[in-house]
């Protein structure tokens, strides 16, 4: 799909398009953080350690808000707790690799390292362990980065809307559903899973936080595809 | 200057992050899956793209907006027929932000 190698260098090349995203996000989270009255130390440790964009984001509000750490830790669990499907999703791929690579590979999936490696490994790339690595520390850099650079510019940071970052990571997930649906076998499947997709996590923020329609989504569009697939 | 009760939270926040996230991806790669359970997994990438896509374009600022005036969704047609036709990741992602960049110059 891109670069096609399995070295360190080619994960971090095959990353570019989250670092342009990340630069968007990261720099508007440290405006945040700052304005919300986080300190700059702090949304440095949040995004060495914590790593997870609306996540960070919703733990400043709390914050803000006074909320008990309990009440902020319990809701960060139920934001974060769609990464056991990207991660089990993952799994069958890294089953030759040892459990500590597994682990480091596992600390740094986000939604959009996940969507890339994915994307990749849907067109028969073999997943080594420099490739994710390099996948993961190229995002998780610009990540730290970009939210302190936020942080310590303020306000006074330059608006990254006008120049249209702020889209790089919606055109990512474009980009990388078409390459998915192309690259499969039964296209008719995936295309009915994508549909389903799309409506379960539209209609599911009326009802529920996004993290969670994320989940329905996935539940809902992953067992359509198997059914379609039978039936095909 | 950090808070301690702040650096608290965000160890709290980082612990049970990086649980879902390791847990599945050492334990499983352990074992073998039943086959019908790796085919639905291998759905996942498909229905977690199109979820995220839908959000981030329905809801570029964290609320449902399905107006023409939100430019994500005037770019998302364009923006699937590039990566259609050029079946390239980084060139569809470039050709999106040029886009928006344009679309907000244009005041859309």
């Amino acid at each position: 799909m891109t670069s096609g190698g399995s070295r360190y260098r080619d994960g971090a090349r095959d990353a570019l398009p989250v670092v342009l995203g990340y630069i968007a996000i990261g720099l508007a989270f440290g405006v945040v953080a700052q304005t919300a009255g986080i300190t700059t130390a702090e949304v440095l440790l949040m995004s060495l350690i914590l790593y997870a964009g609306s996540a960070q984001f919703v733990t400043v509000g709390l914050i803000v808000a006074g909320a008990p750490a309990t009440a902020i830790v319990a809701t960060i669990f139920l934001v974060n707790v769609r990464h056991l499907l990207y991660s089990t999703a993952l799994s069958p791929h890294v089953r030759g690799l040892k459990a500590w690579q597994n682990a480091l590979i596992g600390a740094e999936l986000t939604d959009e390292t996940f969507a890339v490696a994915s994307g990749c490994l849907s067109t028969g790339r073999r997943a080594s362990a420099p490739w994710l690595l390099g996948i993961n520390n190229a995002s998780h850099a610009t990540w730290i980065a970009c939210t302190t650079l936020g942080a310590l510019l303020g306000s006074s940071v330059s608006n990254t809307r006008a120049l249209g970052l702020d889209f790089a990571l919606a055109a990512m997930f474009a980009a990388l559903l078409v390459l998915q649906i192309v690259n499969r076998p039964r296209m008719r499947a995936a295309v009915g899973a994508a549909a389903a997709g799309a409506a379960t996590g539209l209609l599911g923020i009326l009802v529920m936080p996004a993290g969670w329609a994320v989940i329905a989504a996935t539940l809902v569009a992953a067992t359509l595809g198997v059914i379609l697939e039978g039936g095909s | 200057m950090i808070r301690e009760h702040v650096v608290w939270i965000i160890v709290g926040t980082a612990v049970v992050t990086v649980i879902p996230r390791v847990v599945p991806l050492v334990l499983l790669s352990r074992m073998r899956l039943p086959a019908l359970f790796e085919r639905w997994l291998s759905y996942v990438p498909v229905a977690v793209l199109a979820a995220l896509l839908a959000q981030a374009v329905a809801m570029p600022d964290g609320r449902l907006d399905l107006t023409i005036t939100n430019p994500a969704l005037l770019a998302l047609v364009p923006v699937l027929v590039i990566a259609m036709l050029t079946r390239s990741l980084i060139g569809t992602v470039t050709a999106g932000i040029m886009l928006m960049a344009l679309l907000r110059w244009m005041q859309l």
